[in-house]
């Protein structure tokens, strides 16, 4: 890891400071933004890997390549993987480069807050993964329902790890909203209006929200979960008066805002993209904007739809199946807002476009099938079979990763001053759509014919054999489309075609300046008129909005008496006692207080840290 | 751009008759034992009704939606003398159009859905009702006269059953697609569950746990039996007048059973010393088609590689985490003795 950063670091921003001590201690939001994508891209490789294994497993019936108890903590842990360590992280790397940028910021609002946020993440996703090598990884699925989770059932430290892992993550990511919230509502640049806010900076507003709100409930979930399984509190055994369904509550109240929370990135992602390579203004942004204000209201009414079966009573699930079926509906603005963006456009068909609109074409069909399981009689037939595995892959492969995929070669050239080698994205794009729709498309038919989930093997005569095999196959195309995407990736980081500062003609403040970024971002706060500043700015002919004639050009300040926060160390020593507090409650919930102890120390330093301008550059 | 006009719609209909084969492949219901889209009963068959519905909807609408995505890529890709288009910003008619209409295909699929919900909630009054236990990783049935069997439930099918589910340790999921859509086994409260068969549809019908239950959850399946009306009779009398073991083997392995330790966790009935409940029920064993929940064809080799290492075939099952017999070396079986109880159990008919 160190010498892709460090190699993400040469070609990149900060040209005054580099090497490992410049990273540890860096507070610089573009800094902690390539951090927070360096780590998720190789945690997403690794929740691949696991997947890439259970497929290996399922290519044939009665297979033994996988023990069922190995099986267990694969599935478990590529859900925990790609939800917690990859595809939230990349969020928040893009939160992270791009809000200040979009907003014409020269840093978030606490920018040490903001590098403990990615160390808590970073030091969680170790303490999570360590389990693998302290007697077993989780194994009762990243759901962990009750009560397979008590002492009784899972007798082992491995749903420690998971609670305790969580927890850190969960005050990293609650940390990391809550900025969000403050830079976004506070440092806008003169004249950005909430309504003139770039969407991609508006669903990050959203999120945030998401986060601040959904983020608590899992948090008493766990802190339950720990008081049961530490201390016999019995908050999820019936035996004692307690009931597993309440973790069920609990988990799916947080649980359905953070499906939201995964789509809602790539979604702006797409906002920003299909306008800049159709050469046209994106089509309703209010309705846009408005539908991702709906999806997230309506993301906390529509739980219990996990839970159609478990007999919450006929009015019950009918009144979630119609919440539900709504969702649907600002879905579905924004799928045809997307497409309208298109007509009457100059569509250049580049690998972000491509994997943009591949995100369009195939979160429709993860919108349909989540129509039909909406719908509780049908969900009897669905749940826990491979038909939602099919869903959710289409929603989160399909939708998330394709347009976070789209942002990474839409965001690159400005990043690091080079463009991604077009020839491999386009190669890239065309594996991984095929590969995605090879490994998840035949799940539906294989749910359909009855395939459960979550199953280390299946008998011959299943009439399931074809299918998995061509999964697996599909699996494989995947594999190769991610090397590929390596490959260019440290191809492009060498020798990639210099970019310049505004490589796509697009429309956004990032653009406005040089590729990379210099540390303060901005020299001359701008000021906005318009929806889309930098555009209007290279039209003005054209402009929807016009400043008006006695406007002022902002003025460059001199980069040298331009103040930025100092470099700090406190916030690694916090989050690694924070983590190593988590970790050792699994040991002796005594020895906690040795973390918890360099956590006070850390606390202490960072609140006595001088942040004057003396020890400035 | 291809003219559309050129594409016939014979074509087309092929093209969709490739696309829909796996689809047809997957109604067949012998060879796909748990297909959702073969139903059996009026439950399933309801099921079935509403899910025709919503998936012809749902195949119109991304016919639909997929075709205008596809059609604004190809035709307003970029040409070589491409101006900057019209700044268009939008258009409040359209979006209250595409607010509107979803919305409308969305009541049409919810007033059936919630139509079918309430139709197939309560358990008819005159239910025939079974009490369903689940257990890490097996099934247990209990009928309203008092017997009781595991893992192969046997249903008569002039009438309509109920279930009561109830776990005796964890989550599991109650499910036999081919006639009832599944509910979940949840400590501390009791589901229940009912269907009709259709007429003339005796026969076996494969099921499975579908809550992740732990090691052995892929192992956890069930079959049900629905008998003609006679053959569930006989079936109910057999439960409670077992013939006695017929061969000098069988006689043998009669006394294993006992001596090994296995009447401690399993009952068979007709026998005063075989009352333990940890285990299944292992009456009329040697009539069942399956065992290991339905994991195995019942035949000689099957059950002696099961007796041999049950932990190969179901991993973690209590049998070989606890019986003395796989765990304590003194007390293991020689081969001689797993055949003599081979012999006494396939005698349980």
């Amino acid at each position: 890891m160190a010498s892709a950063v460090g190699a993400i670091g040469a070609a990149g921003a900060a040209p005054s400071e580099s090497g490992v001590w410049s990273w540890i201690t860096t507070v610089d939001h573009k800094r902690i933004g390539v951090l927070y994508g360096v780590s998720a891209i190789l945690f997403f490789l690794l929740g691949g890997s696991e997947a890439f294994l259970i497929r290996m497993q399922l290519a044939s019936a009665d297979a033994d390549l996988i023990s069922s108890g190995v099986f267990s903590q694969l599935f478990t842990m590529h859900a925990l993987t790609m939800v917690f360590l990859a595809i939230m992280p990349l969020g928040a790397a893009f939160f992270n480069f791009l809000i200040p940028l979009q907003i014409g910021a020269r840093d978030v609002a606490f920018p040490r807050l903001n590098a403990l946020s990615y160390w808590l993440f970073l030091f969680g996703a170790i303490l999570l993964n360590s389990s693998f090598v302290f007697g077993g990884a989780p194994d009762a699925g990243w759901f962990a329902y009750a009560n397979l989770t008590s002492t009784t059932y899972s007798p082992g430290d491995s749903m420690d790890f998971f609670t305790l892992g969580l927890l850190v993550l969960g005050v990293s990511s609650l940390a990391a909203a809550l900025n969000f919230v403050v830079t976004i509502l506070n440092m806008r640049a003169p004249g950005m209006t909430l309504m003139r806010m770039p969407v991609f900076t508006w669903m990050a507003l959203i999120v945030s929200f998401l986060l601040v709100f959904a983020l608590p409930i899992l948090t008493v979930g766990l802190v339950e979960l720990l008081l049961w399984r530490f201390f016999d509190m019995p908050f999820f055994s019936a035996e004692f008066g307690g009931d597993p369904l309440l973790w069920q509550h609990v988990f799916w109240l947080f649980g359905h805002p953070e499906v939201y929370i995964l789509i809602l990135p790539a979604m702006g992602i797409v906002s920003e993209i299909l306008p800049t390579f159709s050469k046209k203004p994106l089509f309703g942004y209010t309705a846009v904007v408005f539908a991702g204000v709906a999806i997230a209201f309506m993301g906390f009414a529509v739980w219990a739809h996990h839970m159609f079966t478990v007999g919450l009573g006929p009015v019950a699930i009918a009144a979630f199946s119609a919440s539900t079926m709504l969702i649907a509906v600002p879905t579905g603005i924004k799928i045809f807002n997307w497409i309208f963006t298109l007509w009457g456009g100059s569509l250049d068909l580049r690998t972000p476009m491509l994997f943009s609109l591949g995100f369009v074409s195939l979160f429709i069909i993860g919108g349909l099938s989540g129509v039909m399981h909406a719908s509780p009689p049908l969900d009897r037939q669905q749940q826990d079979t491979y038909f939602i595995v099919a869903h959710l892959h289409y929603v989160l492969f399909g939708g998330s990763i394709m347009g976070l995929m789209a942002g990474i070669y839409f965001w690159f050239p400005k990043l690091t001053g080079r463009m991604m080698g077009e020839g491999l994205g386009v190669i890239h794009f065309w594996l991984m759509f095929i590969g995605m729709n090879v490994t998840f498309g035949p799940m539906h038919l294989v749910g359909i014919m009855g395939m459960p989930r979550r199953i280390y093997t299946y008998s011959e005569g299943s009439g399931w054999e074809f299918m998995n095999q061509l999964e697996s196959v599909g699996a494989i195309i995947l594999a190769i489309g991610l090397i590929i995407f390596a490959v260019n990736i440290f191809r492009s980081l060498r020798s990639g075609e210099v970019a310049g500062d505004d490589p796509w003609d697009a429309r956004t403040l990032e653009w406005s300046i040089s590729s990379p970024p210099p540390v303060y971002n901005f020299d001359a706060i701008p000021v906005v008129y318009s929806k889309e500043p930098f555009w209007d700015q290279k039209h003005p002919e054209l402009a929807h909005d016009k400043p008006p004639a006695d406007a002022v050009a902002p003025v460059a300040e001199d980069p040298a008496s331009i103040h930025m926060p100092n470099p700090s160390y406190w916030p690694i020593i916090v989050a690694f006692g924070a983590s190593l507090m988590a970790g050792l409650v699994i040991v002796n919930p005594y020895l906690a207080f040795i973390g918890g102890a360099i956590t006070m120390m850390g606390v202490y330093g960072w609140i006595f840290e001088p942040a004057g301008p003396e020890e400035h550059h | 751009m291809a003219n559309l006009k050129n594409i016939r719609p014979k074509a087309l209909l092929g093209l969709l008759a490739i696309a829909l084969l796996p689809i047809l492949a997957a109604c067949s219901s012998t060879d796909n034992p748990l297909t959702t889209i073969s139903p059996k009963s009026d439950v399933a068959d309801d099921i079935q009704q509403l899910y025709k519905i919503i998936f012809v909807i749902a195949m119109v609408v991304f016919i639909v939606v997929e075709t205008l995505l596809l059609y604004a890529v190809i035709k307003f890709r970029r040409r070589p003398n491409d101006g900057i288009p019209k700044q268009v910003h939008g258009n409040t008619v359209m979006e209250i159009t595409w607010t509107i209409i979803p919305a409308l295909i969305l009541v049409a699929i919810a007033v059936p859905t919630w139509i079918t919900i309430f139709e197939i909630d309560d358990v008819p009054d005159d239910a025939y009702m079974i009490e369903i236990v689940g257990h890490q990783w097996w099934w247990e049935a209990t009928y309203p006269d008092g017997q009781v069997t595991a893992n192969e439930i046997h249903v008569p099918s002039d009438r309509t059953i109920g279930f009561t589910l109830d776990t005796a340790d964890v989550l599991h999921s109650f499910w036999i697609p081919q006639l009832f859509g599944k509910q979940d086994l949840i400590p501390g409260r009791t589901n229940t569950l009912w269907f009709t068969p259709n007429p003339g549809t005796e026969g076996r019908y494969l099921g499975q746990c579908v809550e992740f239950c732990g090691a052995s959850h892929a192992n956890m399946r069930l079959e049900m039996i629905v008998d003609s009306p006679a053959d569930f009779a006989a079936w109910t009398s057999g439960l409670e007048s077992p013939a006695p073991a017929a061969t000098a083997l069988a006689a043998t392995g009669y006394d294993l059973f006992a001596s090994k330790g296995c009447v401690a966790c399993h009952t068979i009935s007709g026998r005063n010393d075989a009352i333990g409940i940890i285990g299944p029920n292992l009456s009329l064993f040697g009539s069942r088609l399956t065992l290991g929940s339905a994991t195995l064809d019942n035949n000689t080799v099957n059950l002696t590689a099961w007796l041999q290492d049950p932990e190969d075939i179901k991993p973690g099952n209590i049998m070989s985490k606890s019986a003395p017999i796989y765990n304590n070396p003194g007390l293991a079986m020689a081969d001689t003795e797993i055949d003599a109880l081979v012999a006494y159990l396939q005698s349980l008919k």
